[in-house]
């Protein structure tokens, strides 16, 4: 794939962008009961937002594996641009590879690829993110095609009904903060520390084959 | 009715209007069950579907808690225009509200007609939830007045909701009695608990001070010459009582219409002037009372009004279920 890709800037290592600026030293749960909970219940929902079985045949079979490395290589892009949260940019991912799952016609053309992935990220943003964000500056840079707002409002729309209006998901990145609780004894920089670099290998392995067929919580 | 949604839904009455879409009541033509129907305004496509819109179902469709309004829906039709449908709910807290300006209203028409109540409980305040009425009930304790206040028997009034000067025994009483009676109702409709509930009288007056404040003669002049004044109280000082009820407006009632002193409490009347309630008789008037569509809910409603108007000792005193408990 390396000769397929020459002309890409590889993002194995995702800016550590917003992620330093919280404080490790409080965490949304504020007992150990609240967190274990939360993480049972994350258990139970994410089989609900795994990509259909046999995804990653569907992937090879439909040649969309560069499309999709491309895709999500520009949602990493978008997330320094913009500078937001790993959650959207997870759930962003989440939202397309579970529509391309779900929609398995042969006839996908790249550009409906690009509208996925912009419609993807807009959604993803409106969901999780607290400032407005206007349809054009999502798709400003790095993408071959440049759509209507029409367009893609009715993506949009096609999205939320193929997922089920089921936005809240449950990815890898859920578990990071659930997880650190385990880890109550390390100072908060050392905890800040630890995070930043899960989150960093959990976001260079998005645009690898890895993440999407592996149950999240494994990972 | 006349306007169908997707032959699955008969449009009806808007019943209300927010920023983001206009709410119709609706029925479900399947299922016969009635339902709220929410239409979105057009969607602006500059910036695609609304973030309201995302977070609003996509919030709800995953919540499956008898607490939390449950969503049926979301449908749209060829136009594209969307529709999410909700279970229909009765009252909203608005509404509630303006129960509280129902309850006072029936208080204070009462005073007006020289007739204190002397026992006003949640369970004797009925609501007919078809027309979103209250009304007062059970008049077997109450008197009619005249000037002098002459001492009335102490025995009235369920003790929860009796006003301190009953339970210090004052000789005269007045229809403050009845304001402090829905002081805690209004309490107990916020906090699904009673603020004062004492096991027997000492008990609960020594909660009440324990809130209010215990009273001297600065506070309410005479007071500790009441017959049952309590030596050696502790001197509790008011606690401040905007946290526990958590809005100006039970902030209002509690300072006022909880008032130790029965000369200093606030009126029925006066309590109704408040400018809360004044803005919600401004809105009152642009809503139309709101009638039932099933036919069958209505006989089932009115069937639950015979009963308990059976049960009612008065009269002339009417309708339906403890409202708190509902």
């Amino acid at each position: 794939m390396d000769s397929l890709l020459c002309d890409e800037v590889w993002l194995t290592t995702s800016p550590t962008t917003t992620i330093l600026n919280h404080d490790y030293g409080g965490s949304f749960y504020t007992t150990k009961e609240d967190s274990q909970q939360a993480f049972d219940i994350c258990l139970q929902k994410e089989i609900g937002y795994m990509p259909e079985s046999q995804y990653q045949d569907h992937l090879q079979s439909s040649g969309l594996i560069l499309a999709r490395f491309r895709a999500m290589q520009w949602l990493l892009k978008s997330q320094r641009r913009l500078n937001l949260s790993c959650q959207t940019v997870f759930n962003a991912a989440n939202y397309f590879d579970r529509f391309l799952s779900m929609n398995q016609c042969k006839g996908w053309k790249y550009w409906m690829v690009e509208l996925l992935a912009i419609a993807c990220l807009s959604v993803a943003y409106k969901f999780g993110e607290t400032t407005h964000l206007p349809l054009h500056e999502i798709q400003m840079e790095d993408l071959d095609h440049s759509f209507q707002s029409n367009l893609i409002q009715r993506m949009e729309l096609t999205l939320l009904k193929t997922l089920g209006w089921r936005l809240g998901s449950v990815t890898t990145y859920s578990y990071i903060e659930l997880l650190m609780w385990n880890f109550d004894s390390l100072t908060s920089f050392l905890l800040g520390e630890l995070t930043t670099r899960v989150t960093d290998l959990l976001l260079s392995n998005l645009s690898g084959n890895m993440n999407s067929y592996n149950v999240y919580s494994i990972l | 009715m006349e306007k169908l949604l997707n032959w699955q839904y008969k449009l009806g009455k808007v019943i209300g209007i927010g920023a983001y879409g206009i709410v119709h009541r609706g029925l479900n033509l399947e299922t016969n069950q009635i339902v709220a129907i929410k239409r979105f305004y057009t969607f602006d496509c500059k910036n695609g579907v609304p973030y309201t819109t995302i977070r609003e179902i996509s919030m709800l469709i995953e919540m499956y808690h008898i607490n939390i309004v449950k969503l049926l829906d979301v449908i749209s039709n060829t136009k594209n225009e969307w529709y999410i449908i909700f279970e229909y709910l009765d009252l909203d807290l608005e509404k509630y509200m303006y129960i509280m300006h129902q309850i006072l209203s029936g208080v204070m028409y009462c005073h007006k007609h020289r007739i204190m109540h002397q026992d006003l409980t949640p369970d004797n305040l009925l609501i007919d939830l078809n027309a979103s009425v209250v009304k007062i009930a059970d008049f077997g304790m109450a008197r009619a007045f005249d000037f002098p206040l002459r001492a009335y028997s102490p025995e009235v009034v369920t003790i929860w909701y009796k006003a301190p000067e009953i339970l210090l025994g004052s000789p005269v009483y007045s229809t403050a009695i009845d304001v402090w009676s829905v002081g805690c109702i209004f309490a107990k409709m916020l906090m699904r608990q009673n603020l004062f509930a004492g096991a027997s009288k000492n008990e609960h007056l020594r909660k009440i001070f324990s809130i209010m404040g215990t009273p001297n003669e600065r506070t309410w002049p005479g007071v500790t010459s009441l017959p049952y004044y309590p030596a050696g109280l502790p001197e509790y000082y008011p606690e401040v009582i905007s946290i526990i009820f958590a809005s100006i407006f039970f902030y209002f009632a509690s300072q006022e219409m909880l008032c130790m002193n029965p000369a200093r409490r606030i009126s029925a009347r006066r309590a109704l002037g408040h400018a809360y309630f004044k803005k919600k008789k401004r809105k009152e008037k642009k809503e139309k009372k709101m009638t039932i569509l099933d036919p069958i809910e209505k006989k089932k409603k009115k069937m639950m009004m015979m009963m308990i108007l059976d049960s009612v000792s008065f009269t002339f005193v009417v309708v339906v279920v403890m409202l708190t408990d509902y």
